[in-house]
Formats: C-alpha cells, sequence, structure tokens
C-alpha cells in the first residue's frame, strides 16, 4: 500500500510481536527503528536496564539479532571488547551496538562509557533515556530532570538538582559523532543511525524515551510527549561532530511553552509556578546557548 | 549451536540462551481497550452536492495512479474535467487543511484527472467498456449536466440511451448560458464526445411536448429521466418590459453562445444577482458594453458566487446595489433609459422596500433581466407530478436537476442524473456491478459523522503551501476520516501489532491497547474502545 | 628452550604471549604492574600482535575480557587486591557465562589499611565465583601454569586465575626456560579465526532465567568444575609430553612416613622445601597447587595414611571468625575419617615472612598445641 512522504520506513523488523515491554514503550520502538537502520549485521550488548527484559526471558527473544547481556556497570567495556574480540576473529563488519538506559549510562556507567569514549572505541553506545531507574521501580538517577518525583524522591519531595547533561560529558571527548533523537520523529532517528553506521570510532546516541508508568502519562501519549519535548525546546535534536561541531536537526519555529510538556505528567505534579519559570528560563537559555553553537563548521 | 572453542568430549556445557521468538507469547491478553477503524466523511465530501468521495481519488493521485483516480472520480462524477472548470468548489472552503496552510487544490486536481481521461481517450472507438446485459432502452429529457450524468450511469450498465435536447446543440445551461471563459467549450465537446463513443445517441432539436408526447416516451422506452431544466424565465414585471431593447439574460447568453445575433450595445444594464446576470454582465462587457449590474439587495444577499461577482468587478462591471428598475422608457421605439429606485436592506425571502422619492434614471441600451427562472412541467403535459427522490407519480418516469429544485448548481445536477440512473436502474432491475466493480457510489448518508479538525493529527505533515505538481498537492490532503495506508499506525506501534500488508491489520493476539495508533493517526480513523471479547473483561 | 633469568610478572608475560592471546585488557596495580608493562612493551616492539587496550579500571578490564571472550577471542588480564575485588561481580558474570578466560593475579593484602605485602585473601575471597584457580610456587611454574590455565579452561570452558605470591614471586628473578613457539602451540592450539555467534542464527545469550533454570545452569557448572579435576592429571601429562615438566594438583615432598605434614600454596612452598631438605628433618609438605576445584580426595588420601599424626596449614590469609582459608578447604575434606589428623594453623596473614626459624618454632610448639586451640599466629612467633 502507499505510503506517504513521511513514513518511508524500511519495512524490515527485527524485533517480534509478544514481547513484555509496558503499553507505550519508547525504549522499545526507539530499538525498532534503529534495528531498522542498522540491519543484520549487528550484535547488541544490553546492560541492565528494562530491554534486560524486553530482550525476552531465555528460551525466549524479542530481538531477531545476537544479543549478550552483561552486568550493571559494564556495558561500555563489554562492547568494546566485543568489537576487539571481533577484529581479533577477522570480523570488522559487525556493528557492536550498546544499549543502556540512563542508569548504565549517566551513574553506574558512567565511568566505562567515558573511557570508552576517550579511547575512540568503536561502538555504537545508545542510551535510551526514560529519565530514572524504572526497571527497578521508578527510582531517580542523575537524568531525572528537576522537580521529578520518583520512588526515592516521592511527593512532596522532588529532585532539587538539575538533570546531568550528558552531551556536554560527551563532547568534552571529542568522539566522532554523537546525536540526539527520539520517537517523534523517526525518520530523523533512522538517518542518524544509518549515518552512525558508516563512521569508524565511537559513536554515542540519547535518546529520550517517555516512559507512561514513570512519567505518569496514559499510554498513548508517548509520541506526544516526545514530541513536546521537541517542540518546547526540553530536548533539541541535533548532531555533534568532533565534540564541536554542532548540527540542529529540527529548529521550531517558536519553541512552545514548556508548561505544554510538563502539564500531562504527573511526576511533575508538585512544580509550583516558582519552579515553572526556573525550568523555562533554562530551558531557553540552554536552547539559545546550543543555538549559538549550531553551525559552526 | 556450533561451541565456539575446541570441543572437548564430555564436559557439560550450558548457558541462557533465547532461541524461540517471543511471539510464542500473546500479549493481546493485557488489552481493555482495542482499536478500531471507523472511517468518518471528510468535510469536502460532506461539503460537496455531489459528495464525491475526494479522499479516496486524491489518495490514488499521491501514488501517481491517474488511472486509479479517474477510476474513482468517476463513480461519483463522470465530469471531472468539466467541473473542475465550472464548479464553485464548495470542497474546498471546508477543507481541514485551511487550519494548517491552505486548502488543497480538490478543483485543480479533479479537473486535472479530466484533462487526464482524454489524453487516454480516443473518440468514436469506444473504449469505454460496456457490461453484456440486454439493452433496456431509456429516454431523457434535456441534455444539461443532470441528463447527461444519467446517460453516462445507464450507458454503462448496458443500456441505450437517448437524450432528447429542444435546443440545437447539447449540453444545457453549460452549452447555452455559461460562458467561454468559465467553461471553454472543447471541454464540453470532450464530454459529449466521450458519451457519443458509449454508444448514447443525442436528438438534437427534439421538444418534447411540442415533437413527442411524454406518453410516446413512455411507451417507446422503459425509462424515462426528465432533466429538462428549469426554463421559465421569470419576468421584471415592470412598464415597458416589451420594449425592444430588452431581453432576458439567459436568452441573451444563449443567443451569444448559439451564434445568433444579439443585440449591439454600448450601455447594458443587467438586473438580477444571480450566476446568470454575472455571466451575461461578463459577457456583455467582454463584447465591449459598458456594464451595470443592478441588484434589489446587498452584495452579500447575492446569490452569485462571491469568486464571481469578485471576476465581475475585476472585468469592469459596475455594481448597483439596493437598486432595482421601477420602470423602462423608450426612445425611438426602443429602450432608452430605466428608472431605478433604491431600496431598504432586506434578506432574501422577505420583500423589498422601496424607499420613496429615491428615483433616478440611467442610459440603456440594453436592459437584461436576470429576475430567475423556474421549472415548467408543461411539456410533460398535465397529468405529471413530481415527488421525492426522483421519483414522479407516474410509473417509469424519473425526474432530476433545476426541473425539481428550481436553479441550481452544476454539481447538484450531476448528482441529481446520477441518482437518478440508480433509481432507474434499481426500477429496473439491472445488475450495478460493471467491468471495474460498482458503477455507482456506495449511497451517502446524511447522518454519517463528518471529521472535525480536533480528531486529526496533523503533526506528520507540517506547513506546506500549495505544489504545482498534482502527486506533490494531492500527497497534502490530510485524508480526513478515511484510512489512506500512510501506515503511521504501523510506525508508531511499540508492540509491532500492526500488520505492514495492504490492510494495515491489527494482530489482536499482540496488540496491548496502548492506544498510541488511534492518538497519532492523521486522519482520525481509528478509535479505541472495549471491544466485546471474554479477555478484555478480565481487566475490570 | 631460552633459559631466561625473570621475574614472576615478566613470565606471565611471556606465557601470555606464546599463548597467541588476541585481546589483552591492562590496568596497574602493585605488585602486578610489570605483567601489563612487559606485555606493552612486547606490544610496542611487534612481538605480541593482538590487541592491547589499556582500560579505566579493573571492573572494566575483566568486562573488556568478557566482550572479546562473548566474540570468540582469547582474552587475558592481570590483576591483584583491590583490583580483583573491583571485579568481583564480573567475575561471577565470566564463570557463568562458560567464558575461557585467564586472569593472572599477584596475591596482596586488602585494605583497610593500604598493605602491599603478600597476603592470599584477594583470590581466596573470590573463592565462590566459580573460577578455578591455581596458586603457583616459582617462576617456572608460574609461566607454565598460565599456558596450562588457556588450556584447560577451553578444555571445560571455564575461567581460570593463576596466582603467585606478591613481590615474593612477582618481583624476584628465578631462571626460567622459555618455550618455543611451536611446542606452545602443541599444546595449546591457536585460536579459531571466527566469531563465536551465527548472524544468521541469533541467540539471546544471559538473559533472565528462573530458579529452575539456574539451579540446572549451577548443576551443571558445578559438573564442569570438578571435571577440571578430574582432567588435570591427563592434561597435565600432555603438558609433560610437550615441555618435559609437570606439576601435580597436590603434590607430596619429604619422607614418606612423615607423622608431622606442613600444607601450603605459592612461594611457601618453596620456603618449606628448602627447610625440609636439611638433613635430619622427618616432616614433609603437602603444597596444594590447584585450590579450584579443591583436591579434596588427593589431600584426603595423603592425610589418612595412619602414619599422619598432624598437619601444619601455613594460611597466608585469615577469614575473620573463622581462621586460614586453606586450612578450612583442609578440614572439610578430612571430615568423617575415623581418625584424622590434627590440623594445627600457622597464620601468616598480612604478608608475615615465613622463615626457617619460624617453621622450626612452630614445630617446637605444634605438639603442645591441645586439640581446641586451632591457630598459631606467625606474628606471635616473630
Amino acid at each position: 500500500m502507499k505510503l506517504q512522504v513521511f513514513n518511508d520506513l524500511p519495512r524490515e523488523e527485527y524485533l517480534f510481536c509478544g514481547h513484555t515491554a509496558c503499553p507505550g514503550c519508547a525504549a522499545t520502538l526507539s530499538v525498532r527503528y534503529l534495528t531498522k537502520a542498522l540491519g543484520k549485521k549487528t550484535v547488541f550488548v544490553i546492560t541492565a536496564s528494562c530491554f534486560s527484559i524486553i530482550a525476552g526471558q531465555p528460551p525466549l527473544r524479542t530481538l531477531d539479532l545476537n544479543v549478550y547481556h552483561c552486568p550493571f556497570p559494564s556495558s561500555a567495556a563489554v562492547g568494546s571488547g566485543l568489537k576487539r574480540g571481533l577484529t581479533a576473529a577477522g570480523d570488522d563488519q559487525t556493528q557492536v551496538l550498546v544499549l543502556a538506559g540512563d542508569g548504565g549510562t549517566f551513574d553506574i556507567g558512567l565511568q566505562g562509557l567515558s573511557a570508552a569514549a576517550e579511547r575512540n572505541e568503536d561502538i555504537i553506545f545508545v542510551c535510551y533515556d526514560n529519565e530514572a531507574y524504572m526497571n527497578t521501580g521508578m527510582q531517580r538517577s542523575s537524568a531525572s530532570p528537576y522537580g521529578s518525583q520518583s520512588n526515592t524522591t516521592p511527593a512532596p519531595l522532588a529532585k532539587p538538582t538539575p538533570k546531568k547533561d550528558i552531551m556536554s560529558i560527551i563532547a568534552a571527548h571529542a568522539i566522532p559523532y554523537a546525536a540526539t533523537a527520539t520517537v517523534a520523529y523517526p525518520r530523523d532517528l533512522l538517518a542518524k543511525f544509518s549515518k552512525a553506521g558508516t563512521i569508524k570510532g565511537f559513536r554515542f546516541f540519547h535518546l529520550l524515551s517517555p516512559c507512561p508508568p514513570g512519567w505518569g502519562i496514559e499510554s498513548d501519549e508517548t509520541i506526544e510527549l516526545s514530541r513536546l519535548a521537541v517542540e518546547t525546546g526540553v530536548f533539541p535534536l541535533y548532531e555533534l561532530e568532533d565534540g564541536e561541531f554542532v548540527t540542529l536537526s529540527h529548529k521550531p519555529e517558536k519553541l512552545l511553552p514548556v508548561a505544554d510538556y510538563l502539564r500531562p505528567q504527573r511526576r511533575f505534579s508538585t512544580l509550583t509556578a516558582a519552579d515553572h519559570e526556573k525550568i523555562q528560563n533554562s530551558v531557553e537559555h540552554g536552547w539559545k546557548k546550543l543555538l549559538a553553537r549550531a553551525g559552526n563548521r | 549451536m556450533p561451541l565456539p572453542y575446541r570441543e572437548s568430549s564430555g564436559v557439560p556445557y550450558k548457558i541462557s540462551v533465547g532461541t524461540l521468538p517471543v511471539q510464542l507469547n500473546k500479549t493481546g491478553d493485557w488489552r481493555f481497550l482495542t482499536p478500531v477503524r471507523r472511517e468518518k466523511v471528510s468535510p469536502c465530501t460532506a461539503q460537496c452536492p455531489l459528495h464525491n468521495g475526494i479522499a479516496e481519488w486524491v489518495e490514488k493521485l499521491t501514488d501517481g495512479d491517474w488511472a486509479g483516480a479517474w477510476q474513482v472520480v468517476s463513480r461519483y462524477n463522470p465530469f471531472p474535467h468539466l467541473t473542475g472548470h465550472v464548479c464553485y468548489r464548495f470542497c474546498q472552503e471546508k477543507c481541514n487543511r485551511l487550519h494548517l496552510d491552505e486548502a488543497v487544490a480538490i478543483g485543480d486536481l479533479e479537473k486535472q484527472i479530466g484533462a487526464w481521461r482524454y489524453n487516454q481517450f480516443t473518440p468514436g472507438k469506444g473504449s469505454i467498456k460496456k457490461i453484456g446485459s440486454p439493452p433496456l432502452k431509456v429516454a431523457i429529457v434535456g441534455s444539461g449536466p443532470a441528463g447527461l450524468a444519467c446517460a453516462y450511469y445507464l450507458s454503462l450498465l448496458g443500456s441505450e440511451v437517448v437524450i432528447l435536447e429542444r435546443e440545437p446543440v447539447a449540453g444545457g445551461m453549460l452549452a447555452l448560458c455559461i460562458p467561454e471563459y468559465r467553461l471553454p467549450r472543447l471541454v464540453l465537446e470532450q464530454e459529449l464526445a466521450m458519451l457519443r463513443a458509449m454508444g448514447v445517441v443525442f436528438r438534437c432539436g427534439v421538444e418534447v411536448g411540442r415533437d413527442i408526447s411524454l406518453e410516446a416516451l413512455q411507451s417507446e422506452y422503459q425509462a424515462v429521466f426528465l432533466a429538462a431544466g428549469a426554463t421559465r424565465l421569470k419576468q421584471l414585471g415592470i412598464d415597458g418590459e416589451e420594449l425592444p431593447g430588452i431581453m432576458n439574460a439567459v436568452d441573451y447568453l444563449a443567443a451569444v453562445h448559439l451564434g445568433r445575433s444579439v443585440p449591439a450595445a454600448g450601455s447594458v444594464i443587467v438586473v438580477g444577482g444571480g450566476n446568470a446576470a454575472i455571466d451575461a454582465a461578463c459577457v456583455a462587457r467582454l463584447r465591449g458594453a459598458r456594464v451595470v449590474l443592478a441588484y434589489r439587495r446587498t452584495r452579500e444577499a447575492m446569490p452569485a458566487h462571491e469568486d464571481e461577482i469578485r471576476a465581475a468587478e475585476a472585468a469592469g462591471v459596475q455594481f448597483l446595489f439596493q437598486v432595482q428598475p421601477d420602470a423602462l422608457l423608450g426612445s425611438g421605439g426602443r429602450l432608452g433609459k430605466v428608472r431605478m429606485v433604491r431600496t431598504e436592506v432586506s434578506k432574501r425571502g422577505e420583500g423589498v422596500t422601496v424607499i420613496p422619492g429615491s428615483s433616478f434614471t440611467l442610459e440603456c441600451e440594453l436592459l437584461l433581466a436576470a429576475a430567475g427562472q423556474e421549472p415548467d412541467l408543461g411539456f410533460a403535459g398535465s397529468n405529471l407530478k413530481i415527488l421525492d427522490g426522483c421519483m414522479t407519480n407516474l410509473p417509469g418516469v424519473f425526474a432530476g436537476g433545476d426541473l425539481c429544485t428550481g436553479p441550481g448548481n452544476v454539481a447538484e445536477a450531476i448528482s441529481a442524473g446520477r441518482e437518478g440512473a440508480r433509481a432507474i436502474a434499481a426500477y429496473l432491475e439491472m445488475e450495478t456491478a460493471g467491468v471495474d466493480g460498482q458503477v455507482f457510489p456506495p449511497v451517502y448518508k446524511e447522518e454519517a459523522q463528518v471529521i472535525s479538525y480536533q480528531h486529526l493529527n496533523p503533526f506528520l505533515f507540517g506547513r506546506q503551501g500549495r505544489s504545482e505538481r498534482p502527486e506533490q498537492e494531492a500527497g497534502r490532503c490530510l485524508s480526513c476520516g478515511r484510512c489512506n495506508g500512510c501506515a503511521v499506525c504501523w510506525m508508531f506501534c511499540p508492540d509491532l501489532a500492526v500488520d505492514s500488508g495492504a490492510d494495515l491489520d491489527f494482530l489482536l493476539d499482540y496488540c496491548k491497547g496502548c492506544g498510541i495508533c488511534a492518538k497519532e493517526c492523521p486522519s482520525g480513523v481509528l478509535e479505541m474502545e472495549v471491544a466485546d471479547s471474554g479477555t478484555e473483561n478480565n481487566h475490570r | 628452550m631460552a633459559q631466561k633469568i625473570i621475574t614472576g610478572n615478566q613470565a606471565v608475560a611471556y606465557a601470555v604471549k606464546l599463548a597467541r592471546t588476541q585481546v589483552i585488557s591492562a590496568f596497574p596495580i602493585t605488585p602486578q604492574t610489570t605483567v601489563v608493562e612487559t606485555l606493552a612493551e612486547m606490544w610496542a616492539q611487534g612481538e605480541y600482535t593482538g590487541e592491547f587496550v589499556s582500560v579505566e579500571s579493573e571492573n572494566s578490564a575483566l568486562a573488556y575480557c568478557i566482550g572479546a571472550a562473548y566474540a570468540g577471542a582469547r582474552a587475558f588480564t592481570a590483576t591483584s587486591s583491590h583490583g580483583l575485588a573491583y571485579m568481583h561481580e564480573l567475575l561471577h558474570w565470566a564463570s557463568g557465562a562458560r567464558l575461557p578466560l585467564v586472569m593472572a593475579n599477584a596475591n596482596r593484602a586488602l585494605g583497610a589499611p593500604w598493605c602491599i605485602e603478600s597476603d592470599q585473601i584477594d583470590s581466596l575471597a573470590q573463592r565462590d565465583t566459580g573460577w578455578i584457580q591455581f596458586y603457583c610456587s616459582s617462576v617456572q611454574e608460574i609461566l607454565d601454569t598460565v599456558i596450562f590455565a588457556f588450556r584447560l579452561a577451553e578444555e571445560v570452558r571455564l575461567p581460570v586465575m593463576v596466582c603467585y605470591d606478591g613481590f615474593y614471586l612477582s618481583h624476584t628473578y628465578e631462571a626460567a626456560a622459555i618455550p618455543e613457539q611451536p611446542q606452545v602451540d602443541s599444546f595449546l592450539p591457536a585460536p579459531a579465526r571466527k566469531p563465536a555467534f551465527d548472524i544468521d542464527n541469533p541467540e539471546n545469550r544471559h538473559g533472565l532465567v528462573s530458579a529452575e533454570a539456574m539451579a540446572r545452569l549451577l548443576n551443571v557448572r558445578y559438573r564442569a568444575t570438578e571435571m577440571a579435576g578430574e582432567k588435570y592429571e591427563l592434561l597435565d601429562q600432555e603438558f609433560y609430553r610437550a615441555f618435559g615438566r609437570s606439576y601435580e594438583a597436590v603434590e607430596y615432598f619429604g619422607p614418606k612416613q612423615a607423622g608431622t605434614l606442613f600444607l601450603t600454596a605459592g612461594g611457601m612452598a618453596q620456603t618449606i622445601k628448602s627447610f625440609l631438605t636439611v638433613p635430619g628433618r622427618e616432616e614433609a609438605l603437602l603444597r596444594v597447587k590447584q585450590f579450584r576445584p579443591f583436591p579434596s580426595a588427593g589431600v584426603r588420601d595423603i592425610l589418612s595414611c595412619s602414619h599422619v599424626e598432624r598437619v601444619i596449614v601455613a594460611d597466608r590469609n585469615v577469614c575473620m571468625g573463622v581462621g586460614g582459608i586453606f586450612a578450612q578447604e583442609v578440614r572439610a575434606a578430612l571430615y568423617g575419617l575415623p581418625h584424622p589428623p590434627q590440623v594445627i594453623e600457622l597464620n601468616l596473614a598480612g604478608g608475615v615472612d615465613l622463615t626457617p626459624e619460624m617453621l622450626e618454632k612452630a614445630l617446637a610448639a605444634a605438639p603442645g598445641y591441645a586439640a581446641d586451640e586451632k591457630i598459631m599466629w606467625a606474628v606471635e612467633l616473630l
């Protein structure tokens, strides 16, 4: 059947139906898309995260690709070792894709990530960021945004510190390619992964993955929240090459107010007007900084 | 699994390995709401007088499938090239795309399908297939758009159709009144050629009632469709109307278009506010006269289409509102002046109040009266009564178009002709499935839900102005309320529970009911509902 | 075979290179650092042609090897003490994943406080991780055991840890014969140069399992570990045929009918052997080379002989609240014997040096030890 211009996604699927992700899970959708871009010659290293379970419990498998699970802090190192081992085994075609959540990237995995980036290991490190430790039941991480609740910062508390700026950390490592992407912009996501597949060296992806149970949204709001995050400037879409050259992927004519993004999420229910203002200002500030850096090749 | 290292005999080796696809796990039983494809009516279709299935053929154009587009549009409207020229495009006024940027250029696209059609069609070769059933004979009175449409459908169904037209040329108002600049006669000729190639016989210069009676037609043909139009021209009802230099606007236009002689005039006044008035004013202007159009109410109350009014103004027609002729004053045995009076503001349907003492005169060599038209049933004899839904009191005699409703627009007429053919086909128990499927479109349900902009999710479209390229312009259509296979549901499903085949079936064994598909469907076709299935009740 | 005067650490490096290791991950920690530095030098000079990667922590060092082994490559790393502790989680993972890794561990104490003396607690604290463990007593043995370890690991598909005294062996120069490459190749075939997975038959490895599935996996792993002990002798014979040297899993040294036996592992065995070669000595030594799987049968066979009255276990480690770990394992091996010998612990935890004088003192004090007095603290004998 005809596809319209915005739906030229490859038809090949690398995930099977019947996986146990929550209804409306953006992480699963993200992996569905990136596997379409990378194709059959990809081996996954998955660390402790929702996807450890979504990948299927033996004897079952969800991905139609080879998957190796690994301990929580080790994903970058295991992935790097796997890639080196493949090189030693005479295979320089297979992509190694490391899949970690925000815990395995921002927190317990940060040491390994930074080191692998610094060594410019030839792997693709993908962080699907649902902004808390969701697999263990929604505890805060350093990726949780300012003002968000979690089961370790339960109402009336909320996280008092801002979200860690992982892309700035990555920028400091001057890797060949890093990018942000999210499920509401599938063509953008696929194009970026296709591009990453042609680059040698360390490639990093930060994928915003709205999580209905964790964020307190309805299961059908995943795509909308993902979209609002971009359109409000909370999660800008861009590519970062060699640590300094920023290319904006999407530039809304005018940013929507951040409140549009925060309002549907119950995890932000304790925000005050002052919090809202603080968040709006910081988002605008970040956006201006990004714009200033954009297109400076 | 081949062991990766040197095989050693007998050492037990086992690791946790998943090899079975997780499809064994039927997650469909997690669901408490089920997605359902429920199509609604697009506002363009609802607004169109013939309820054209616009989204359906626009989709074909997006694919570049011109043959498919013709196939679809001709079910609703056999004359897209013609309507593309003259229809006022009510569809575009309601197009939901207006809320994003501009309406889709539906009329232009329809026109282009018609144009494409003529590049494929060579008159005389009978390239339109007929359906083989014993030919029934049908007579159609009047060759305006209603009669022509009726002829098309009945001919496709294998009938022998004869059209009786009292004027020397076929086309009705299309041939007689609509100016050339609005409808090039070549376009009309092409439509007529198509009908002739299908085997439709035109008998022009034959007036039913004068040359042949309705009873004679009833006995010679299995059915008769009366589409004679609204031919009684109303008079102004003022003094001096019998002077030379006064013509009915419709007669004037017919004379011009039939190539008969028409009084030359330097100053022309057209009285009236409908399309006939405008057409006459413009035609007179094009022939070099100074033209004033006098309408007794305000501009807003004019029945003529706003596009026409503006076109007339641009052509140099002078408009006078809230004036009407009071008396026609002769000079030298013909019309010399017209005395006008001013009127109070009034609405259509109300009476008009003349302002006392407001009269003034205008020079006038030719006055064209466009006081309206009415159906004239005289040709049918005194027994005929017209009933609802193209029926009459006489068995086998059907009627439609301006003859029933008074002056309408071309789309309404075509619709009437089509529905008349449908009624005749039912009456004669004809098989309505042709070579390419059903000949008639589905019957339009007035009570069906029309989709509004709020139900759509046009985010993926983005702002984009009109394109010159038809495929691209067609791609701007949001397909309101109708699934056009854009597969956004497939694209956004985290559970891969939408089949990627042509029908985009939901794989209910796996669908968890998250609702993303329904929320993201650009066309507002999908809904989440509690389906009547045992598993969903588990979650209550 | 070339004879060289090398340190224990250098011996490890030679063996790793000769074993045609494909991926080495490196992180320094005293007293192992010169292992990786020597390998780095070999790599820089083109003598070692595999991958050599300096990682950022020991946790990542073993993770790196795990990744390489996932790909089917032959991988190695070295560590000690705190580094070994830092990779604890991964030790379990490697054996559960049945990966044939080899790791060298220079035994060193664990803080607090900081202490770089030789203490076996680092590797012994990891005795439950499912790795095969060997304790070497000489530089030659270290070199030979590393080569042996690669072969055994790939035979039973379990990871192997080769342990040796920090400083006493890691930094001490001894003469060692360095095998030729063909000799090594005849014992340890070169690794296959193909990935360990199949793109066309994908698998989801090491994902979450149920209790029953886990129990079965553990059961299988247990059996494989036992077989590592069972296959040792045959493999050792093969090693002898290739290199002319052989090492028993449990080695008896000294007079046959000795009533008092010493039992130890590692560098202390050399000291005790020298002590026992002095004419007139009647005691013997049981040197435990393979600690995991613990050679219970071998130890039991010797210690159950009726002439054995007592065994003095020299442990350079202490399990708080229990005592020396070798002693514990020996006691467990002796359980059920009708007349077991008395087990006296000589505990040198902290890295106390074992000298002939101390051995004299221990022997002198031993008869006076009551049955319930377990531990003779070496530091009190100083």
